[in-house]
């Protein structure tokens, strides 16, 4: 029985992180679905759910203001979650940009949901107030929507690691695993669809909009994977570019762990994505988005399985030792993240208490 | 070398994690934590 389950557990790791791409590659080769584009400027309503961010929000209305796109084909919906006087200031300095709603607090769902009510415009465009668009995220955006098999757009999110930034003690290792998601979801939208969109930046036709369940953790591939139960294609578009730091180790695991919390829940909110006669792309999620609720499980089964089996054989002795020494690795590469994490906060003390003494000797010498 | 074994370190540490957050998030769920991002 060991043995079986060493193997099973082999397999859904290989299958999930080699196998599936492999698939993918040679799918997306002999069966391409080409999105037919256009380039247009048709009205779009964006709609963002704040709950505390006021100075991150400011810069986000004064981005999307700035973006190539007709004024008056663009209308912007901010949702307050609750009312935060430090929000509430800024949207009444941003007042004549921005249609302000206010909700009673309850989550990012229900303020979402408030905000596609006040949406005009038959293309809504989800964004978050953190990352910035770039000049043309728009047009790239809503140039898929042009083909009316397309019922979503997920735009690109670019991590500063990516573009030669940043200082996130994780950043290598989440910069390698964010390009080879893109990777995936490119060729998913190759073939079909995606399986869901980047939160950030993800464009969707009114028309697929249904009011989202308030205990809803991802409105990003609850709302788009609605629109493909509804046999439409969400597409990925690397034309629409939002820009995010990475936040340090801990912060990326709250956000992961949240992620991964709402791929659990989606199976729940929406069981027909479970249903191959009911899912068009059920090959594709069970691949991609079940496969990776398994393999921690299965990481955990080929330890012990490898450890159970190692006198055996000295190929499980093998399988086991190269284990333990990818754990031993990754526990180091814990330790050198916390070091950065320390040296980054020595060095953030040190500017402070400079900035510190510096503003004492201004008072001294001014007063 | 010093180098290339950090660096495979590091990613070693980001696959773990961004694997292992899976067992977390069941709990999480589990425990009804709210979310908000």
């Amino acid at each position: 029985m060991t043995p079986w389950i060493f193997w099973a557990s082999a397999a859904v790791v290989l299958y999930v992180y080699i196998g599936y791409p492999v698939l993918l590659l040679v799918w997306s080769r002999l069966r391409p679905k080409p999105v037919h584009l256009h380039a247009g400027e048709p009205p779009v309503s964006v709609i963002i759910a704040v709950v505390d961010e006021a100075e991150a929000l400011d810069r986000k209305i004064v981005n999307l203001r700035s973006l190539d796109y007709p004024a008056s084909h663009l209308q912007i919906v901010v949702v307050s979650d609750g009312r935060n006087p430090r929000t509430a200031a800024v949207l009444r300095r941003r007042g004549a940009l921005v249609d302000a709603i206010y909700v009673r607090r309850g989550g990012k769902a229900q303020a979402l949901n408030a905000g596609v009510e006040a949406a005009r415009h038959d293309i809504l465009v989800f964004a978050d107030v953190r990352q910035r668009f770039d000049r043309q995220a728009l047009h790239g955006l809503v140039a898929p929507l042009a083909d009316p098999t397309v019922g979503g757009v997920s735009g690109e999110l670019m991590l500063d690691v990516e573009t030669g930034g940043g200082s996130a003690d994780i950043g290598e290792g989440l910069g390698g695993y964010w390009r080879y998601e893109k990777w995936l979801r490119r060729q998913e939208s190759t073939i079909g669809s995606t399986m869901g969109a980047t939160g950030a930046i993800y464009a969707l036709r009114k028309a697929f909009w249904r009011p989202l369940p308030a205990e809803t953790i991802l409105d990003d591939v609850l709302a788009p994977m609605r629109a493909v139960l509804a046999a439409s294609r969400v597409v990925f578009s690397s034309d629409a570019l939002a820009f995010d730091p990475v936040a340090p180790s801990g912060v990326e695991l709250r956000r992961k762990i949240r992620t991964l919390a709402g791929n659990y829940q989606i199976l729940r909110l929406e069981p027909r994505l479970l249903n191959p006669f009911r899912n068009p792309v059920w090959i594709q999620y069970m691949s991609h988005k079940v496969g990776r609720l398994l393999v921690p499980y299965a990481l955990l089964a080929l330890l012990a399985t490898s450890a159970l089996l190692v006198t055996t054989s000295p190929f499980y002795a093998l399988a086991f030792v190269a284990q333990v020494v990818f754990y031993g690795l990754a526990a180091y590469g814990a330790y050198l993240s916390r070091r950065d994490l320390r040296q980054a906060e020595t060095v953030e003390e040190a500017r402070d208490r400079e900035h510190t003494v510096n503003e004492l000797i201004k008072g001294t010498t001014t007063s | 070398m010093i180098n290339t074994v950090d660096r495979v370190a590091r990613i070693a540490f980001a696959f773990v994690l961004l694997n292992y957050a899976a067992v977390a998030g069941l709990f999480a769920l589990g425990l009804k934590r709210p979310v908000w991002r």
